[in-house]
């Protein structure tokens, strides 16, 4: 059997073109995000405006910061965080993206449903940076925990629970074409 | 007002699993974070330390738990200009352990939140979770070498820098460079959180079935 041939009859199967479709959407997209030009014009502006809005959240909620490209800072005790690559909430947005690419619906519908999703995640993720600079000043031991684990969890049940209310949101004949050929 | 909420959250599936999911991941997230995450570990290092030496036979000969329950890696290639010769080293850190295996309880509590999940979905998908960890840790074993030989940082991670050292080995192609670096990113960054919910979609199909049908069918309902 040739590989087109068994490509062709995996995507019969609703569930692995859907993964199929996924994955390479996904790889396509996290290989867009580390080309050197993207980084700089794209990402790296993105993580600035993170931080410059998670800087001026804390102030307004009364806390000292100062923001300084892609750092923040404690003017006082000197602690800072800075956003890295990898912190920005694009990682989710891509994937995001690729599970609505994978998923039955028209372009407009994938497109609104993405930046409405996008919205949603990059407001998790300043909320996260927020916390993150205020844990990290009571304790270097809970900040790693939900630098590296928690945190991430929560914005990828976020992901999922944004891609289900999308699926909800889509017109009953976008979905049903899909429920038909997968039940 | 409290009966309807509860009656609510019975009928969509959705909300239930999702209430489920939370319920299951809080016990499962201390459990792993007060030591079942060290037993994972010592466990993929004895994996890590027999299969990773036949993957790469030039760069790693050893894998030894340290102290701090960092990884020290011994290999087989000769640091230039040293004499004595000596061989060089290099340490996976735990913080990198830890993250490559964060996904375990997401796992678990997602494959127990969906109804009609088993304990052989479990066993299965640990084992497959299993798998994906012992790849993300030969992908950043990897990029560590790639960096090493071609004395080179990587393009995609500020922290992946060059040893002081130079070794006596044939640098990559730089596409093979950044390919190892790439698939590095994908094994620390991406793959410890979505690969849970791949292989989730991938053992529970027709309970993430049910779940899609059920929002068509309110829809459906609401239009009748």
């Amino acid at each position: 059997m040739s590989p087109a041939t068994v490509i062709r009859r995996s995507l019969r199967s609703p569930s692995l073109r859907f993964l199929l479709i996924f994955c390479t959407a996904a790889l396509l997209g996290f290989a867009l995000e580390v080309i050197p030009w993207v980084d700089d014009h794209l990402v790296k502006p993105l993580i600035s405006g993170i931080a410059w809005l998670s800087g001026a959240l804390i102030r307004l909620a009364g806390g000292l910061a100062m923001v300084s490209d892609d750092v923040i800072r404690h003017p006082v005790n000197g602690f800072a965080i800075k956003i890295a690559n990898g912190c920005s909430g694009l990682e989710a947005a891509i994937l995001l993206a690729a599970g609505m690419m994978a998923f039955p619906a028209t372009w407009r519908q994938r497109a609104l449903g993405w930046v409405a999703g996008t919205a949603t995640i990059m407001t998790l993720n300043v909320v996260r940076v927020i916390s993150l600079y205020f844990l990290g000043q009571y304790s270097r031991a809970l900040f790693d925990w939900a630098h590296l684990y928690a945190w991430d969890v929560l914005i990828m049940i976020d992901g999922l629970v944004v891609f289900f209310l999308w699926i909800k949101w889509l017109p009953s004949h976008a979905r049903s074409s899909d429920v038909c050929t997968a039940t | 007002m409290h009966a309807q909420v509860t009656s609510a959250r019975q009928r969509d599936p959705v909300l239930r699993w999702l209430t489920h999911l939370i319920l299951w991941l809080l016990p499962l997230t201390a459990a792993w974070w007060l030591g079942g995450a060290e037993w994972a570990l010592r466990l993929l290092r004895v994996l890590a330390d027999s299969t990773l030496p036949h993957c790469f036979p030039q760069g790693v000969s050893e894998i030894v738990l340290q102290a701090d329950q960092s990884w020290k890696v011994r290999t087989g290639l000769t640091i230039q200009d040293k004499f004595p010769a000596a061989m060089a080293i290099f340490f996976v850190d735990k913080t990198t352990l830890m993250r490559i295996v964060m996904g375990f309880p997401l796992l678990w509590a997602l494959l127990l939140a969906t109804p009609g999940s088993g304990l052989k979905r479990i066993a299965w998908g640990t084992l497959l979770l299993g798998g994906v960890s012992l790849l993300g840790i030969g992908a950043h074993v990897w990029a560590t070498m790639a960096v090493m030989f071609n004395h080179q940082a990587s393009l995609i991670d500020e922290s992946l820098v060059p040893p002081p050292f130079q070794v006596s080995v044939d640098p990559y192609p730089e596409w093979l460079f950044h390919l190892s670096t790439f698939a590095r990113y994908l094994a620390i960054l991406i793959v410890p959180v979505i690969a849970p919910v791949l292989i989730w979609v991938m053992l529970c199909p027709r309970g993430v079935r049910r779940m899609v049908v059920s929002l068509r069918r309110r829809v459906v309902k609401k239009a009748g």
